[in-house]
């Protein structure tokens, strides 16, 4: 036993990433740089499950703060301006961009870490802390704080 | 003890599970039909992880058996056994968002979100994705008012995506 140790390894799932390696992996990436939001009064999400011939079997409509829609040519996000009544659109934002994502429970935290958080440097280390993948190069891009 | 713990003999082969299957009735207990449900998964897991594969005939076989218990609206007690088969007659409830939206309006199967989530290779062997509620439910977003971009927090958006795209 010699009185060298070697640095512990933090965390086993080194080199991971947010959206996991899934064959959908690209096309999720594609779409988040195409993200443009837009403010509206309030979200209606309609619900539909069809049938094989593709008329609608059932549908159910509920209210929100946030929904994500993949369009054609961009991802959209809907916001709902006013969150002084119920809900809240940032933790819908949330919820909305893991699902889409794919983002794995264990890794919800560190979403909602860079959702909410306005250090980019608390974001950084706590991003290489758990092993996920990042491009470093965004230390030059612009990281808008407070919304 | 000597096979389960020296040769891993642990779990039945397909034959025998299909056989067991076959004999759920909607009197069984929840308990009796999530555990043949759960030995189903985990043969099905090992075979998919081995070269030997789940036969297509068996695969059918199991396509066929009434094993799925499943009920709609509040009742907790199921009420109906289903196949996978029946396509587009019921839905797994592997989102709880959804499963309380659709609740009253289709048939689901009757567990939680994450004995779902526990079952999904058994779902997947049998080629039953599209019977997932996250699958077969779409949305779409009515605004309310008129939408307006709002380029400062796209721009705040993006900002923070960007350490999602790693």
């Amino acid at each position: 036993m010699s009185g060298f140790k070697t640095k512990p390894t933090i965390n086993h799932l080194q080199n991971s990433s947010l959206v996991p390696f899934i064959s959908e992996r690209e096309e999720i990436l594609a779409a988040l740089r195409t993200i443009e939001v837009f403010s509206i009064d309030e979200v209606v999400v309609k619900w539909t499950i069809k049938d094989i011939d593709g008329s609608v079997r059932v549908e159910s409509t509920t209210s929100g703060r946030a929904a994500l829609i993949n369009g054609n040519q961009e991802l959209q996000i809907f916001v709902a301006e006013d969150d002084s009544g119920e809900g809240n659109s940032l933790f819908e934002l949330l919820l909305e961009l893991s699902d889409f994502c794919r983002i794995r429970e264990a890794h919800l935290n560190l979403l909602s870490l860079i959702l909410n958080q306005d250090s980019r440097e608390i974001v950084e280390y706590y991003l290489r802390r758990e092993g996920i993948l990042f491009d470093e190069g965004y230390a030059d891009d612009e990281f808008e704080c407070g919304q | 003890m000597f096979f389960q713990s020296v040769l891993q003999c642990t779990y039945a082969n397909i034959a025998t599970l299909v056989e067991e299957a076959r004999t759920i009735k909607s009197s069984d207990s929840p308990e009796r039909i999530t555990g043949i449900l759960f030995e189903l998964r985990n043969v099905l897991k090992r075979d998919e992880s081995k070269s030997s594969k789940t036969s297509a005939s068996e695969i059918t076989a199991l396509r066929h058996c009434r094993m799925f218990p499943t009920n709609k609206g509040m009742h907790t007690e199921y009420r109906e056994l289903q196949s996978a088969d029946d396509e587009n007659t019921w839905y797994i409830p592997d989102n709880s968002h959804l499963a309380g939206l659709f609740r009253s309006k289709v048939s689901l199967l009757a567990v939680n979100t994450q004995t779902a989530h526990d079952l999904m290779p058994l779902f997947k062997a049998l080629r039953m994705r599209h019977q997932l509620l996250s699958v077969a439910a779409t949305k779409v977003a009515d605004a309310e008012g008129d939408p307006q971009p709002d380029p400062a927090y796209t721009r705040w958006l993006r900002s923070r995506v960007k350490y999602i795209q790693g």
